[in-house]
C-alpha cells in the first residue's frame, strides 16, 4: 500500500472516531458539547428547525440506502488460487480420460439411446452372442446346440432375459404391464436382468435352479474355486523417493506472508447491523438497545484487526507407502504438515499437488488444520498407480487470520517423495541371477550334464569316474555310466498386445489392458533373459516408425529377434509400446470395432508372425484380450505346433464388477474369449491387478511343459 | 481439462463433497436453536415462538419439496398438502403473540420477536444437506403461488354461489350447468323421435366408437394379450380387426356434423319427403335412449380412462422434467379440497375457539359473535375451505417474498439458511433488548446471529476448499472457539457499558437526529475503511 494511500486512510479513520466520539458526547451531554464546539451548536439549531418527523424520515432513508449498500457490497476480493478451490472443473482429484476407452462404453451409449423395448435388437443380438459363447462353453455344447437353447431360453431360469433374448418365448406378464406404464425404464430394466442372467450363467449357474448352485468346467468337470496367483502382499512399508540433491530435510525457511485474499469486506453488512441497533435505540429512546450494537460491532473490529502473522514457517514432508508399486496398484500417500515457526496458525488449509493422470482412489488430498508451534498435522490419501514416473506438484497452502477476514496463498516445497512412479519390471519380477554352470531352465529329452536322472549306458573310457555307478559295479562287476537330462536355454517369444482396442480401462483412474499388458511383458523378457533363455519380442500395435531405433516387422508385428542380447532395440521397443498404451486419444477414435469376429487379414499376419519365430520356441502371450484377434494368434500358434502360455490383464474390472451394463458385458465377452483361448494353450494367467505382477509373470513362464 | 462432458469421463469427487462440513452445519442448529429458545423465553413468547416455528419447519420442508427431481408427482402433491399447515401454523403463532399483546402478557413489539425467530427456524431448514437457494426458493414459489390460485378460484365458487343464493335468490351452481347439461341430454340422450335424430344418432354412436378405441389403446389390452414373440396372437389379431372396425368412427363423426347441423336447422325440408312408413321406425331405432346413452358414457368413461393412465403412467415414471407435476398438483388440489370442505370447518371452529379463550372476555364474546354469523352465512364448509385457502395464500406469500428476496439480493441466491437464520436471530435480539427482556438472552441472541453468520460463510468457503472428504473439524471447533471469546468480550462490553450508565446516561434533551446523523456519518466512514 502506497504511503499517501496509508495517510488517507489513517486520516479518514480518525475522522470517523472523531465523529462518534462527539455523536456519543452529543447524546450524553449535549450542553457541555455545544458549547465546547459551536458548529456542532450550529448543526443542532439548524435541525431543531427542522420538523422532526421529516428529519427523521430523511434519516432513515440514508440509513436504509447505507445499509442496502452495504449488503449488496458484502463481496471479497480475492485471487484464489484454482487448486484450492475444488469446484472448478479440474480438480486435483480427478483423472479424465475420454469416455470412449472406458470399457463397454459403445454398448452402453447404444443402450441409452434406447426409448423403447422395440429398439434392443440391436442391444439384444450383442447379448444373444454373448450368451451363446457362454452356454457353449459352460456346458460344454456345440454352437448350434446353444443357439438353441438360448433362442428356447433354456439357458437360464429368468424368464425375463430368456424372452429378451428367445426368439418364441413368451415375456411375462408383469413385464408386459411395465412396458405399458413405462417404456424405456423396462427396456433398461430388461437389459439388466439378462446381462445378469448371462453373468450367472457364466459362474456355472444351471438354469434350473436361481442362483449359482455349482460350476463347471468345459470339459465336465469340477471347478475348484480360484485362488489369487500369488501370496498376500507384503506389509506396505514407508518408501521415499528422495530427488532433492541433498536430501535434507530440515525445516522449510520462513516465508514472509502478503495477504493475497481479503474477505474483510464480508463484514461490512454488520455495520448496517450496528446501524440498526443504533437507530432503533435512539427511536425508542432505550439505550439498551443502543448499547446493544457493541455487539455486532465488537465482531467487525474483531476481524478488521484480524491479521496473519508476517512470516510462517513450515515444513512439509510427503511419504509414499509402496516399496513395489505395479500399474494399478493403490498407493498410499501421506503428507506431514508441521508448524516450525512460533506463531499459532489457526486457519491452515493445505492441498497436496497429485500428480494430474492421477485420480485419487481413497481419502483426500485436502485438510483444514490449527497448528500450534511445532506441531504437526498429516493427511492421507490413496492414488491409483499408472505406468511411469509422476512427479507432485508443490502444495498449496492457505493461511487465514483467526477471524477468517484475510488470507495468504502460496506453495510450499515437500521433502520426502516427490513422485510416484512404477518400480521397474524386472526389479517388479523379482529377477535371481542363475547359478554359474546352469546355463537355462528348459529340460530337453536327451541325456548328458545335468542334474535330474535320465538313464544308464555302458561305460565308455573317458566318462568321469564321478558318473559310474558304482553300486551296479559292486553287485555285478559291470561299469556303468550314469546319465542325466541335459539343460540348455530355452527359447521364448514374447507377442504383445498393445493395440487401439486394448486401450481398455474399467475407471478413468485405472490404467489400460494395453498398460497392464506392456508392463507384464516386459518384466516377463527380463525374468526369461535372467534366466538364460534366447526370448524374441512381437509388438502389436505400434508403427516401426514409431520404435528410436531401426527394428523389423513379422506380419503386424514389430519384430526383435534376440531382445535377450540386443537390450537397446528392445528397450527402444518397450518404450514405444508403453507410449501406444498410455495413448488414449487415438483409441478413442476407434469405436465399434468387433469383438467377435477378428478382422480380415488377421490370419495372414499371424501366419507371418509364425514363420519367423523359433521353431522350438515358447510363445509366452500377453494380452487383455478385448477381441478375437490374440485368440485367432493363439490358435495360429498352436496349429503350428507351438507351446502357448497365455497371461491376460484383467481391465474390465472383473465379472459383475463393471460400473455399467456396457462394462459387465464387455467382462463377460473377455471371459469368452479366454475359454475359447484355454484350450489352445498350456497356461493361461488371468490377471486380476490387484495381485502381484511378479507371481503372475512366474506362474506363466514356470508353468512351463518339458521338451 | 475437462472440456466436454460427453466425451470424457472423469472420476471426480461429487458435486455434494464441495458442501460445508457436517460439524458447521450442526453447530449452526445448535447455536441458532438454544439462542433462540432462549430469548422467546426471556420475552414470554414461548408458546406463539414454537407454534410459528412449526409453521416455518414445514415452510422449509416444502420448499425442499418443490425443489426435489426424485418423485416429483408425489413432492409436488406434498408441497400442496403441506402448504396448508406452514401458513396455519404461522397465522396462528402470529394471532397468538398479537393476542397476547392484547392482553399484556408478551411485550408490545413481541410480534416482531416471534416473527425473527421464524425467519431464523427457516433458515435452520436450508442448512443440512443441499444448499437452498434462488432455484430452489422459486421452484417453491411457482408450485405455491400456482395452489394459492387455484384454491382461491375454487373457494369462489362456493362463497359466490352463497352470495348470489342469499342476495339475489338464485343459486349459481343450478344455472348455466344445468342448462347446457339439460340441453346435451335432450340432443344426445333423449330427443324426440319425430323428426328422425339421425345426426345426433351417428354422432353418439361415432364419440361411442371413438372412446372405445381409444380405450382399448390407452388400457393396456395389447400388453395383456401380446406375449412379444414373433408366433401370431389370435387375441391380438381379434383386437386388431375390432380396432380396425371401430376406427371407422372418425369418418363417421365427420359425418355426423353436418347431419346434425340440417336435423338441427331444418328438418322439415329432409324429411318432408321421406314417407311415413320409413321415417317412424327410423325414428324409433334412433331415439333410442338406451344406446345413446351407453355412447356417451363409453365417452365419459374413455375421458375418465384417460386421464387416469396419465396420472398412473406419471407416478410410475419418477424421471419426469416437468416443473410443476400436473399429476402432483390434480392430486394436491384433490386432497386440498377434500380437507378443506371436509374437515375444515372443524379446524375453523377449534381455532376460533383457541383466539376467543387468549382474548379478554368481552373481546372473545365479539369475537364469537362474529365468527358464528361468518359461519351462517356461508357454510361451515366454505369456512373451513376458505380457511385452507388463506393459509395457502399466507405460505405463498412467504415463499414468494423469499425468492423475490433472493432475486433482488435482499436473501442469498446460494445457501439462504445462514444468511436468514442470522437475521431472523438478530431481529429477535434487538427486538428483545428494545422491550426490556433480560439482558443475557438478547446479548446472546445477537451475538449468536453473528457467530450463525460467520459460521455459514466460514463453512462456505471449507466446503470449497478442502472438502467434506478432507480432515477439517479441529479448524472448525478453533474458529468457533475464537468466535465464542469474541462474543463473551462483546456481551461483557456491553454489560459493563450498560452497568456505567448510572454513571453516565443519554441526556433526555439530547436531540436525537444529530446523533443518529452523527452515528451514520461515523459507520459510513468506518465501512470505506473495510474496504480493501
Amino acid at each position: 500500500m502506497s504511503r499517501l494511500r496509508w495517510l488517507v486512510r489513517r486520516l479518514v479513520g480518525v475522522v470517523g472516531v472523531t465523529v462518534a466520539v462527539v455523536a456519543a458526547a452529543v447524546a450524553v451531554v449535549p450542553g457541555r458539547t455545544t458549547r465546547l464546539l459551536p458548529p456542532v451548536a450550529r448543526l443542532t439549531e439548524s435541525v431543531g428547525s427542522v420538523e422532526s418527523r421529516l428529519l427523521l424520515a430523511g434519516t432513515a432513508v440514508v440509513v436504509g440506502g447505507v445499509a442496502a449498500l452495504l449488503a449488496r457490497a458484502n463481496g471479497t476480493q480475492t485471487t484464489t488460487d484454482p487448486t484450492l478451490d475444488g469446484r472448478r472443473d479440474d480438480p486435483v482429484e480427478a483423472a479424465a480420460v475420454p469416455a470412449a476407452t472406458i470399457t463397454g462404453d459403445a454398448l452402453q451409449r447404444r443402450l441409452d439411446r434406447v426409448r423403447d423395448t422395440d429398439e434392443l435388437d440391436g442391444v439384444a443380438d450383442r447379448l444373444r452372442s454373448l450368451a451363446v459363447g457362454v452356454e457353449r462353453t459352460t456346458a460344454g455344447v456345440e454352437e448350434a446346440t446353444a443357439r438353441e437353447r438360448v433362442a428356447t431360453g433354456e439357458w437360464t431360469a429368468d424368464s425375463l432375459a430368456a424372452a429378451v433374448l428367445g426368439e418364441s418365448v413368451p415375456v411375462p406378464v408383469g413385464a408386459r404391464l411395465r412396458r405399458w406404464l413405462d417404456g424405456s425404464g423396462e427396456a433398461r430394466r430388461r437389459i439388466r436382468r439378462t446381462v445378469t442372467a448371462i453373468e450367472r450363467r457364466l459362474d456355472g449357474e444351471t438354469p434350473q435352479t436361481d442362483g449359482p448352485k455349482e460350476t463347471t468346467t468345459p470339459d465336465g468337470g469340477v471347478q475348484q474355486p480360484q485362488t489369487g496367483v500369488g501370496d498376500a502382499h507384503e506389509p506396505p512399508t514407508a518408501h521415499d523417493e528422495t530427488r532433492r540433491g541433498d536430501g535434507s530435510d530440515g525445516a522449510h525457511p520462513s516465508a514472509r506472508l502478503q495477504t493475497t485474499d481479503d474477505y474483510r469486506t464480508r463484514w461490512r453488512g454488520w455495520l448496517g447491523g450496528t446501524l440498526g441497533l443504533v437507530g432503533l435505540g435512539l427511536l425508542y429512546g432505550s439505550p439498551v438497545v443502543v448499547v446493544g450494537a457493541v455487539v455486532p460491532l465488537v465482531y467487525v473490529a474483531y476481524a478488521a484487526g484480524s491479521a496473519l502473522p508476517e512470516t510462517v514457517s513450515l515444513r512439509v514432508r510427503r511419504t509414499v507407502l509402496a516399496e513395489q508399486i505395479t500399474p494399478g496398484d493403490t498407493v498410499s500417500i501421506r503428507l506431514a504438515v508441521t508448524n516450525t515457526g512460533d506463531s499459532v496458525l489457526s486457519d491452515l488449509r493445505v492441498v497436496d499437488g497429485v500428480p494430474e493422470t492421477l485420480g485419487v482412489a481413497d481419502g483426500s488430498p485436502r485438510a483444514a488444520v490449527a497448528l500450534r508451534p511445532d506441531e504437526t498435522a498429516t493427511l492421507s490419501y490413496t492414488v491409483t498407480a499408472q505406468r511411469g514416473h509422476y512427479e507432485f506438484d508443490d502444495p498449496q497452502v492457505r493461511v487465514r487470520s483467526s477471524a477468517g477476514s484475510s488470507a495468504a496463498t502460496l506453495s510450499v516445497a515437500a521433502t520426502g517423495a516427490t513422485a510416484v512412479a512404477t518400480t521397474p519390471p524386472a526389479t517388479a519380477v523379482a529377477v535371481t541371477r542363475a547359478a554359474p554352470l546352469r546355463v537355462g531352465e528348459a529340460t530337453a529329452d536327451s541325456g548328458g550334464e545335468g542334474l535330474e536322472f535320465h538313464s544308464t549306458r555302458e561305460y565308455r573310457p573317458g566318462d568321469p569316474r564321478s558318473r559310474v555307478d558304482w553300486r551296479q559295479f559292486a553287485k555285478r562287476r559291470e561299469l556303468v555310466t550314469t546319465q542325466f537330462r541335459e539343460e540348455r536355454a530355452g527359447r521364448a517369444v514374447v507377442l504383445l498386445d498393445v493395440r487401439p482396442s486394448a486401450r481398455r480401462s474399467a475407471t478413468a483412474a485405472t490404467p489400460t489392458g494395453a498398460t497392464y499388458a506392456a508392463y507384464a511383458a516386459e518384466a516377463a523378457v527380463e525374468r526369461l533373459r535372467a534366466d538364460g533363455d534366447d526370448v524374441s519380442l512381437a509388438v502389436l500395435g505400434i508403427d516401426a516408425d514409431a520404435v528410436a531405433t531401426p527394428v523389423t516387422t513379422a506380419g503386424e508385428a514389430v519384430w526383435v529377434a534376440d531382445a535377450g542380447e540386443d537390450r537397446a532395440r528392445t528397450r527402444a521397443v518397450f518404450e514405444a509400446a508403453s507410449e501406444a498404451a498410455a495413448d488414449r486419444e487415438s483409441a478413442s477414435r476407434e469405436t465399434d470395432v468387433s469383438d467377435r469376429t477378428p478382422p480380415r487379414g488377421t490370419d495372414t499376419a499371424a501366419a507371418a508372425l509364425v514363420a519367423r519365430c523359433p521353431a522350438d520356441a515358447q510363445v509366452l502371450l500377453v494380452s487383455p484380450f478385448t477381441d478375437a484377434v490374440p485368440v485367432s494368434y493363439a490358435r495360429r500358434f498352436r496349429v503350428a505346433g507351438y507351446a502357448v502360455t497365455t497371461v491376460a490383464p484383467d481391465h474390465t474390472g472383473g465379472v459383475g464388477g463393471g460400473s455399467h451394463l456396457g462394462g459387465r458385458a464387455a467382462a463377460v465377452g473377455r471371459q469368452l474369449r479366454l475359454r475359447d483361448v484355454r484350450p489352445l494353450c498350456r497356461t493361461v494367467v488371468d490377471w486380476p491387478g490387484d495381485r502381484p505382477l511378479g507371481l503372475a509373470v512366474g506362474r506363466a513362464i514356470d508353468g512351463g511343459d518339458r521338451r | 481439462m475437462r472440456t466436454d462432458r460427453d466425451r470424457e469421463t472423469v472420476s471426480a469427487p461429487p458435486a455434494r463433497n464441495w458442501r460445508p462440513p457436517p460439524v458447521v452445519t450442526a453447530l449452526s442448529v445448535v447455536v441458532v436453536v438454544a439462542a433462540g429458545g432462549w430469548v422467546a423465553t426471556a420475552v414470554d413468547v414461548g408458546r406463539a415462538t414454537a407454534t410459528t416455528a412449526v409453521g416455518a419447519g414445514l415452510v422449509g420442508l416444502l420448499v425442499r419439496l418443490a425443489g426435489t427431481d426424485r418423485f416429483r408427482p408425489a413432492a409436488v402433491a406434498a408441497t400442496w398438502v403441506v402448504s396448508f399447515p406452514a401458513g396455519g401454523f404461522v397465522v396462528a403463532g402470529t394471532l397468538l403473540v398479537s393476542a397476547d399483546q392484547f392482553t399484556g402478557t408478551a411485550p408490545i413489539g413481541a410480534v416482531f420477536v416471534v416473527t425473527g425467530l421464524g425467519v431464523a427456524t427457516f433458515g435452520v431448514t436450508g442448512l443440512p444437506g443441499r444448499p437452498v437457494g434462488r432455484e430452489e426458493l422459486s421452484s417453491a414459489a411457482q408450485v405455491v403461488v400456482t395452489a394459492a390460485i387455484a384454491l382461491v378460484a375454487t373457494t369462489l365458487f362456493p362463497i359466490v354461489d352463497a352470495v348470489t343464493t342469499r342476495e339475489i335468490g338464485v343459486a349459481v351452481s343450478a344455472g348455466p350447468f344445468e342448462s347446457v347439461a339439460e340441453r346435451l341430454v335432450t340432443v344426445f340422450v333423449t330427443p324426440p323421435a319425430s323428426p328422425p335424430p339421425v345426426g345426433s344418432f351417428l354422432a353418439a354412436v361415432a364419440c361411442g366408437a371413438v372412446a372405445s378405441a381409444s380405450l382399448l389403446r390407452r388400457l393396456p389390452v395389447r400388453a395383456l394379450l401380446d406375449d412379444e414373440t414373433d408366433d401370431p396372437s389370435p387375441a391380438v389379431a381379434t383386437v386388431d380387426r375390432v380396432l380396425g372396425v371401430l376406427d371407422y368412427g372418425w369418418p363417421a363423426l365427420l359425418l355426423a356434423g353436418p347431419v346434425l347441423v340440417v336435423d338441427t336447422v331444418a328438418p322439415t325440408v329432409v324429411w318432408g319427403g321421406v314417407p311415413r312408413s320409413v321415417r317412424e321406425p327410423l325414428g324409433a331405432v334412433t331415439a333410442t335412449p338406451a344406446v345413446r346413452a351407453f355412447a356417451v358414457g363409453l365417452v365419459v368413461v374413455a375421458l375418465v380412462v384417460w386421464l387416469l393412465v396419465r396420472l398412473v403412467r406419471t407416478g410410475y415414471r419418477t424421471r419426469l422434467g416437468t416443473r410443476t407435476a400436473t399429476g402432483g398438483a390434480v392430486v394436491g388440489w384433490v386432497v386440498s379440497c377434500w380437507f378443506g370442505w371436509w374437515r375444515g370447518g372443524e379446524v375453523a371452529a377449534t381455532l376460533a375457539t383457541t383466539v376467543a379463550e387468549a382474548l379478554p372476555p368481552t373481546a372473545a364474546a365479539s369475537f364469537r359473535r362474529e365468527f358464528d354469523a361468518v359461519v351462517g352465512y356461508y357454510g361451515l364448509e366454505t369456512v373451513g375451505l376458505a380457511l385452507v385457502t388463506g393459509c395457502v395464500v399466507v405460505t405463498s406469500g412467504v415463499v414468494l417474498s423469499l425468492a423475490v428476496g433472493s432475486v433482488v439480493g435482499l436473501v442469498p441466491a446460494t445457501g439462504v439458511g445462514h444468511g436468514l437464520s442470522a437475521a431472523g436471530l438478530f431481529a429477535a435480539g434487538g427486538v428483545g433488548l428494545a422491550v426490556d427482556a433480560r439482558l443475557a438472552p438478547s446479548l446472546t441472541a445477537l451475538a449468536a446471529a453473528v457467530a450463525v453468520w460467520d459460521l455459514g460463510g466460514y463453512g462456505a468457503d471449507l466446503g470449497g476448499e478442502v472438502g467434506r472428504r478432507g480432515q477439517s473439524r479441529r479448524a472448525v471447533f478453533v474458529h468457533l472457539g475464537g468466535s465464542l471469546l469474541v462474543s463473551v468480550v462483546a456481551g461483557g462490553g456491553a454489560v459493563l457499558a450498560l452497568r456505567a450508565r448510572g454513571v453516565v446516561g443519554l441526556a433526555p434533551d439530547a436531540p436525537a437526529p444529530v446523533v443518529l446523523l452523527g452515528g451514520v456519518a461515523a459507520l459510513v466512514v468506518f465501512a470505506s475503511l473495510l474496504r480493501s
